[in-house]
């Protein structure tokens, strides 16, 4: 198996968090500097962390979105290969156009962190352990979680089953209760909540175990 | 002569010590050194005195006169922690002095070669919600939460007392804790006797804040706008930048000594750096790279331009250690050398000698007063009334707005009254905070006492070993006798407990000053404790499902201050109660009325009370009640049996039962949503 | 009528968005010099008097939506 890329760029801080969480699931965790290219075809499937890309300066994941490491990212999502965006990782597929939509200021513009009840709105093999109707507990924490996206899209996401995860009670005014989607092809996901920091014992909530992703040929590029 | 000693805040006592040591007048650039080092903000000239008594609270494993105070739990872990205040700029600009609070107290912490894993705040505002009030509530809350989350270190604890004697003067200070990675020793910022290459790193050098740390040695009169000094605006996004770079210098053995760039800038690391050396330093100050044209050397030596530091490292190593830098970004520029041959600072400007300095005259041998000091007697009469805590939602919305697990090291948070961290043993490090002014303001004496003792006893009840403490020492006007008593009670008294109970003193910080208008703060010695637990399964404040029945311990303060020598016995034997029996829950009550105290532990769980409280509960609660919910009779039999053994009583308070309502018997008194409700009220007062 | 209000980081002050545009940027367009990151709020008021409105708008800014301790704003008639 080849290694899963863990992406970072410049003030990324979940970085570490996520490279252990993916390391204790199971798999390989590798480095992939953001400000670097990379080759996709050495990598099972790649990992975007949260924190503070670039300082979340001019907008939320605008400026990762534009660096080097994210050509290669485009590509290997092209070729079908699995992504997962995390908080700010998922700001910056946005930015990327990746995935449709954005992510912007919570209602109330307060940063918020919280546990939240999220509802598996739709079943991926990808995810195996992620039953439709599922409750899982994980933690949330940003300033800019609310999303949103024009209202055809948002239509089209709910009929083609591109909303995976939704909030049983939207803590930041998200469009449609929406705290995950998936792009078109369903390869790349993008989610808000962090489960990279529920899965052991002593963390409030082990249900980050439950996103850990199981590929199939058509994800392996 | 006088308006250049009013210009820099120097007094004509001082100038004749200066007269003194150098033998004429200051020149040039010196009036800007002196008037740095030696502000009260910098030389700590009115406290040092009597923080020196912190000296004999020191034992093995812990150490003191750095940056930051270390404490070494054993097993190759070693923690780093400090507090320190921002309150004169956080009460001009809140958001950016509280940010920028935030940024100065990690420095402390990766200057010595540790990561920053948990923040803490200590909060104190006027009680009346009036515009200014609300304006500096919010903008404190989200400067410490802008720039604490974006840097990626959780806040995890926190106190914030409302209290009218700060309306016009708050207080905010900002406490970091700190690992040293296994193997990692300590970076110092005592130079090497050797030559080496002074080295800037971090920001460029702007106009920010200069004459800052003059500034913040001094009361506020009526016109604030007068003090619009150039604030200073940090930027988390650089900070973390500048974590990761100096931590991998320093994990690469590339470099001697750091020192963080903080009040005074550049003066104040370049002579701290070579008083401790006791080496020459040669710098030169064209060099240091600047934001702004044209820049004054005066301006580069007292920028307080943020996210800098100042490093030594040997010239074989400037390649290695600007290679890392650049991966981050980030500049790494020579700007002098050290000169073991001798031992004064050297400043130029292209070419030129701007002065030669001796550091022990700015830094050793700054003035260091003996303040008078007399107590005032109290005329405050103390009513047995609740202190008027305000409601837990007040406190909600300021820790719902700081991430509490990135680094997933987060145990237990801000929600719980001591937060815990994983170390990579597995066992947890708790921190908590004490200070209440509605008892300092009583006595100081007494209100130093709780400020150690509360925190003390929130960590033991957790099963938790205090093993450290960092204060911030927030008082009025030094040059007033009652102020200055105020301030020697509370040193002493921590050191005293801090020898009895073996809780080093190892780091803090003095705000001085806090005066306004002639009116000053209440002694306000905030304290925060680092202490060690060797579980992740920690009771929390509030019942819990295990929960049954729920006893109630009262631990009287005048007894406790009676029976002092008897400290270490009755806290050492209270925790391992807790560390064998396991309690599901153990709280030290606020103060409030008991109604109000004990619905916040009904949050899971129903607490069914014995009939006999109907009568209390509108009765503040006692300093200090501790609530355990115990799992057997044996573990109730062995807290009674503790209870006798040390004098204090242990009473049956009720019992624990599915629900979340405080109830007596079938009566239901108090649910919990409806105190949740209760809140908003409070909120809503405050604007938010 | 309508009004412009440019608001900019004071100048000699530590502009972090700037800075890290800039940063990023330089790297892929090799003619940049410097970034400024600020706001543009458009504001309309029922003022026909054109001083009335303009001082209006000034106090605006200067009350709230600037940080005139660290920023700096223009304000700007714009046609309707």
């Amino acid at each position: 198996m080849k290694p899963i890329g863990v992406l970072t760029f410049p003030g990324t801080n979940c970085d570490e968090d996520v490279f252990k969480w993916a390391g204790h699931l199971g798999n390989e965790p590798k480095w992939i500097s953001g400000q670097d290219h990379f080759e996709p075809k050495d990598y099972e499937a790649l990992l975007i962390p949260g924190g503070f890309s670039y300082g979340d300066y001019l907008r939320c994941g605008a400026l990762a979105a534009r660096s080097p490491a994210m050509e290669d990212v485009r590509r290997f999502a092209q070729a079908g290969g699995f992504v997962l965006g995390i908080c700010n990782g998922f700001q910056i597929l946005c930015e990327s156009g990746l995935l449709p939509g954005a992510l912007v200021r919570n209602e109330g513009g307060l940063f918020r962190d919280d546990f939240v009840q999220l509802r598996v709105t739709n079943y991926f093999k990808i995810f195996p352990h992620l039953s439709d109707d599922k409750i899982v507990r994980i933690p949330i924490a940003h300033g800019e979680g609310r999303y949103t996206v024009d209202p055809q899209e948002l239509k089209k996401l709910q009929d083609e089953g591109q909303v995976w995860l939704s909030y049983a009670d939207n803590p930041n005014g998200s469009l449609g209760d929406i705290a995950g989607i998936s792009n078109e092809n369903k390869n790349v996901f993008g989610l808000m909540p962090h489960p990279e920091r529920a899965y052991q014992p002593w963390m409030d909530s082990e249900d980050g175990r439950f996103f850990q992703w199981k590929l199939s040929s058509k994800n392996i590029v | 002569m006088e308006a250049q000693l009013k210009k820099y805040r120097i007094s004509s006592a001082e100038l004749d010590l200066i007269r003194a040591q150098l033998g004429r007048d200051p020149e040039g650039v010196e009036w800007a050194l002196y008037s740095a080092l030696w502000s009260e903000h910098c030389s700590y000239k009115s406290s040092r005195r009597h923080l020196k008594k912190f000296a004999g609270t020191l034992k093995a494993g812990s150490q003191g006169g750095e940056n930051a105070g270390l404490i070494d739990l054993g097993k190759d872990e070693k923690v780093i922690f400090k507090m320190e205040s921002h309150n004169h700029p956080s009460f001009i600009e809140p958001f950016h002095g509280a940010a920028t609070g935030v940024g100065g107290i990690l420095r402390d912490i990766f200057t010595m070669g540790a990561r920053p894993i948990a923040l803490a705040d200590f909060l104190c505002f006027g009680d009346q919600p009036t515009d200014k009030m609300k304006s500096l509530y919010k903008g404190v809350v989200k400067g410490i939460s802008h720039y604490g989350n974006c840097v990626g270190v959780p806040t995890t604890q926190g106190i914030t007392n409302f209290h009218p004697a700060y309306q016009k003067n708050i207080l905010v200070n900002a406490m970091a804790v700190g690992l040293l990675e296994k193997g990692q020793p300590m970076i110092s910022s005592k130079p090497l006797k050797k030559k080496s290459l002074i080295v800037y790193v971090g920001s460029k050098t702007g106009r920010d804040g200069v004459h800052g740390a003059a500034m913040a040695s001094e009361s506020f009169g009526q016109d604030l706008t007068s003090k619009k000094p150039n604030i200073q605006i940090g930027d988390p996004y650089f900070e973390k930048l500048l974590i990761e770079a100096c931590l991998s210098v320093a994990k690469e053995n590339l470099i001697e000594c750091m020192q963080d760039m903080g009040a005074a800038g550049l003066t104040s690391s370049s002579f701290e750096m070579a008083a401790q050396g006791q080496i020459g330093f040669d710098i030169n100050l064209d060099l240091v790279p600047q934001r702004e044209a044209d820049m004054e050397p005066e301006e580069i030596l007292l920028s307080e331009s943020q996210e800098r530091m100042l490093l030594l490292c040997d010239e074989t190593n400037l390649t290695g250690v600007q290679k890392h830098f650049a991966k981050y970004g980030l500049e790494a520029v020579k700007i002098g050398d050290t000169d073991p041959s001798r031992t004064d600072v050297k400043l130029m400007w292209h070419g030129k000698i701007l002065t030669r300095m001796e550091p022990k005259h700015l830094v050793d041998n700054a003035p260091m007063y003996d303040r008078p000091y007399e107590r005032k007697a109290n005329a405050v009469q103390s009513e047995k009334k609740p202190a008027p805590w305000p409601h837990p939602a007040l406190r909600e919305w300021i820790y719902r707005q700081y991430d509490q697990r990135v680094g997933t090291r987060t145990v237990r948070t801000a929600s719980q009254s001591s937060a815990f961290m994983i170390l990579p043993s597995g066992r947890t490090l708790g921190v908590a905070l004490g200070c209440d002014p509605w008892l300092t303001n009583e006595d100081a004496r007494t209100g130093a006492f709780d400020a150690f003792m509360r925190p003390f006893l929130n960590l033991t009840i957790k099963g938790a070993t205090p093993k450290g403490l960092t204060d911030c020492m927030n008082f009025g006007n030094p040059e007033k006798p009652f102020v200055m008593a105020q301030f020697v009670d509370s040193v002493e008294t921590f050191t005293e407990l801090g020898k009895l109970l073996s809780v080093p003193v190892v780091s803090g910080n003095v705000s001085f000053y806090n005066e306004t208008e002639g009116e000053n703060i209440p002694p306000t010695p905030a304290v925060g404790i680092i202490g060690l637990a060797e579980t992740t399964s920690l009771p929390f404040d509030e019942l819990k499902s295990a929960s049954k029945q729920v006893y109630l311990v009262k631990m009287p303060l005048e007894k406790l201050i009676e029976q002092k020598e008897n400290l270490p016995e009755i806290t050492d034997s209270l925790r391992n109660w807790v560390t064998e029996n396991k309690p599901a829950s153990a709280k030290l009550l606020s103060r409030r009325t008991w109604r109000e105290s004990l619905i916040s532990l009904c949050s899971e769980r129903s607490l069914i009370l014995e009939k006999s409280w109907e009568k209390q509960l509108d009765f503040p609660t006692d300093l200090y009640s501790i609530v355990f919910s115990v799992k057997d009779e044996a573990s109730a039999n062995s807290l009674k049996a503790w209870g006798q053994k040390t004098g204090f009583a242990v009473e049956l308070l009720g019992t624990a039962a599915p629900g979340s309502q405080l109830r007596v018997q079938t009566q239901d008194i108090l649910a919990f949503k409806d105190w949740r409700s209760a809140g908003r009220k409070s909120l809503e007062a405050w604007g938010l | 009528m309508k009004f412009g209000v440019r608001i900019l980081p004071k100048k000699g002050f530590l502009d972090p968005q700037g800075r890290a545009v800039e940063a990023l940027l330089k790297e892929q367009h090799k003619t940049l010099n410097t970034v400024h990151v600020g706001k543009w709020i458009e504001v309309q008021v029922n003022e026909k008097d054109a001083v009335k409105a303009f001082k209006a708008v000034e106090q605006m800014a200067m009350e709230v939506l600037a940080n005139p301790m660290t920023e700096s704003f223009e304000v700007e008639k714009l046609e309707s």
